[in-house]
């Protein structure tokens, strides 16, 4: 029996990718051709609506599910994830510091404090963990974190102006659709970019699983990949919620399903697995939200995901197999 | 070979310091390489804090530790680990890999690693994971993997916590036929009489907070005992 990923499995996560991206290109409010001419209406529905979007949901899946691989490793904590420990919330409290106070409405400036944000409260996470023992009590703090930021949010929000609420509102619920083919682009750059750098430190994020003290003897400098993490998984989070909203769960659930799909866990093979799987599973999400939808907006992906993800979180507190030693 | 030959380690007039409370006050100790060299003392003595000192992996408040006169608190992570290799008291209990990849981590593509895991547990786990073993199982994996980085000095803290009696005699006998190949293992440890029946230990020193003493490895283990009372 082969323990590793075989050629078939990659064939059919490839496929599905690929099956999904084109669906996404080609099926919605209107059917359109791939080769549509130039200069028509089909062509502009894609190169404006149709790839932005898609682009998104691959970057922002790929991206955030990365974020909770490597935050899951660091904190040997398989619940750690960007939106269960406030990381974005975080980034969320960015956004509404800008688009609440009606500062400005540059999707630029709004990812830079997105990302100072996610940043910030990420810092305090890891600032905070070497407190706490359990797995438990870190998920705790993230719960906290949320309450404390969302709080912050609500009374901002109390404050603004009633198109700017609107705007803001909107943004929360969550959607791959809001971006333009710049901001997609740019996401989808980033997250390649994050994804090479974690792939080079796949050797060390094996030995750290082996706890920080031993990973330190066997030649990992702590310092460095801490920062390293903190950045990554900072910036990425920062800028996709920006672009996305605070999507929910996502993070957090892709590593399990990968967990589940494959024996392997050697970050070799689980990163781009993990990146892959995350990009699927966001585009079969934005399927839900665009499939159920009866108004152009459809579901509110957050809900989607938190349907799907909430449960989730639930099957792996209880699930033997991941050992939480509290 | 390089100006690191691994000789000594002497760590001088170190200050270990948990927030206010002094743990250890100006220690002085120096060993020198080669044998099976004890540590002992009460809980909270301070055993613990020196030996992952020693091994680079914790900061010290004063003093300086040096390995053949290099300091090892200045010397990089990638550096130290092909000189000092450190087994810490309990396992790692979520890590999932398989236990082969744990070896390879330690000896990539070495072809000493199914040997190296027999030698000191059972080459049947190579596929198993390490999740998948009982705590000292994984102990012995653990183990394995300091050997097979190939350091000339090995730490352990505690190494045998998480052993049931037959296997602490196990444990004990293969330490000893590690260190008769060029390695210096230092170690801290309650089981010490176990240790001292099976090997004529190169020194023992007992920590205490007045100061660190070193006693005569020939006496018995109930004489260390008396004098960590007294």
């Amino acid at each position: 029996m082969a323990d590793s990923m075989s050629r078939l499995q990659w064939l059919i996560g490839f496929g599905a990718f690929l099956a999904l991206l084109l669906s996404h290109l080609m099926y919605g409010m209107v059917d359109v051709s791939l080769f549509a001419p130039p200069g028509s209406v089909h062509q502009e529905i894609l190169m404006h609506v149709r790839v932005p979007r898609v682009l998104a949901a691959i970057a922002g899946g790929a991206g955030l599910s990365l974020c909770g691989l490597i935050m899951q490793t660091w904190f040997g904590n398989p619940l750690a994830g960007p939106s269960v420990l406030g990381v974005s919330s975080g980034a969320g409290l960015g956004v509404a510091l800008l688009v609440l106070m009606g500062l400005t409405t540059s999707w630029w400036a709004t990812a830079a404090s997105a990302m100072a944000g996610s940043l910030l409260a990420l810092i305090l996470v890891l600032f905070v963990s070497h407190r706490f023992r359990t797995t438990t009590s870190l998920l705790i703090f993230g719960l906290m974190l949320n309450y404390v930021v969302g709080a912050m949010i609500t009374v901002l929000q109390a404050e603004a102006q009633q198109d700017a609420l609107q705007q803001f509102v909107f943004w929360g619920m969550g959607t791959f659709g809001h971006g333009s083919m710049a901001t997609s682009l740019a996401l989808c750059g980033a997250v390649l970019f994050a994804g090479m750098g974690l792939r080079t430190m796949h050797r060390d994020l094996d030995i750290w699983t082996l706890g920080p003290l031993t990973a330190q003897s066997m030649g990992v400098n702590n310092r460095t990949m801490r920062w390293r993490i903190v950045a990554l998984a900072g910036l990425l989070t920062g800028g996709i919620t920006a672009a996305c909203g605070p999507v929910a769960f996502l993070g957090l659930a892709t590593p399990h399903v990968v967990r589940l799909l494959t024996k392997e866990r050697s970050h070799r093979v689980l990163i781009p697995l993990t990146a892959l799987t995350g990009a699927i599973l966001a585009m079969g999400a934005d399927w839900v939200v665009k499939g159920f939808g009866s108004m152009e907006q459809g579901w509110p992906l957050n809900a989607v995901l938190s349907l799907i993800g909430g449960p989730m979180v639930i099957w792996v507190l209880v699930s033997k197999k991941d050992r939480l030693h509290d | 070979m390089t100006e690191v030959n691994s000789h000594r380690i002497e760590v001088a007039t170190v200050d270990i310091r948990y927030g206010t409370e002094l743990v250890l006050h100006k220690a002085q100790l120096k060993i020198f390489g080669g044998g099976v060299h004890l540590l002992i003392g009460l809980n909270g003595a301070g055993k613990s804090s020196l030996l992952r000192s020693m091994a680079g992996l914790q900061s010290i408040q004063g003093g300086t530790i040096t390995l053949n006169g290099q300091d090892v608190h200045r010397m990089t992570a990638a550096d130290r680990a092909q000189y000092l290799a450190f087994v810490a008291s309990t396992p790692p209990r979520t890590s999932q890999l398989r236990v082969e990849e744990v070896l390879g981590l330690a000896a990539p593509a070495s072809a000493r690693i199914p040997k190296v895991l027999e030698q000191f547990g059972d080459a049947r786990w190579l596929r198993r994971r390490l999740d998948a073993l009982s705590d000292g199982e994984a102990q012995r994996v653990m183990f394995a993997r300091a050997v097979l980085q190939g350091a000339s000095w090995l730490f352990m803290d505690e190494p045998t916590a998480f052993l049931d009696v037959p296997s602490r005699k196990e444990f004990w006998k293969h330490a000893i036929e590690v260190a008769k190949n060029d390695t210096t293992i230092v170690l801290a440890t309650h089981d010490y009489e176990h240790l001292a029946n099976s090997v004529d230990l190169a020194s023992v020193h007992l920590i205490k907070a007045k100061g660190i003493a070193s006693l005569d490895p020939l006496e018995s283990p109930l004489q260390w005992t008396k004098r960590m009372e007294g």
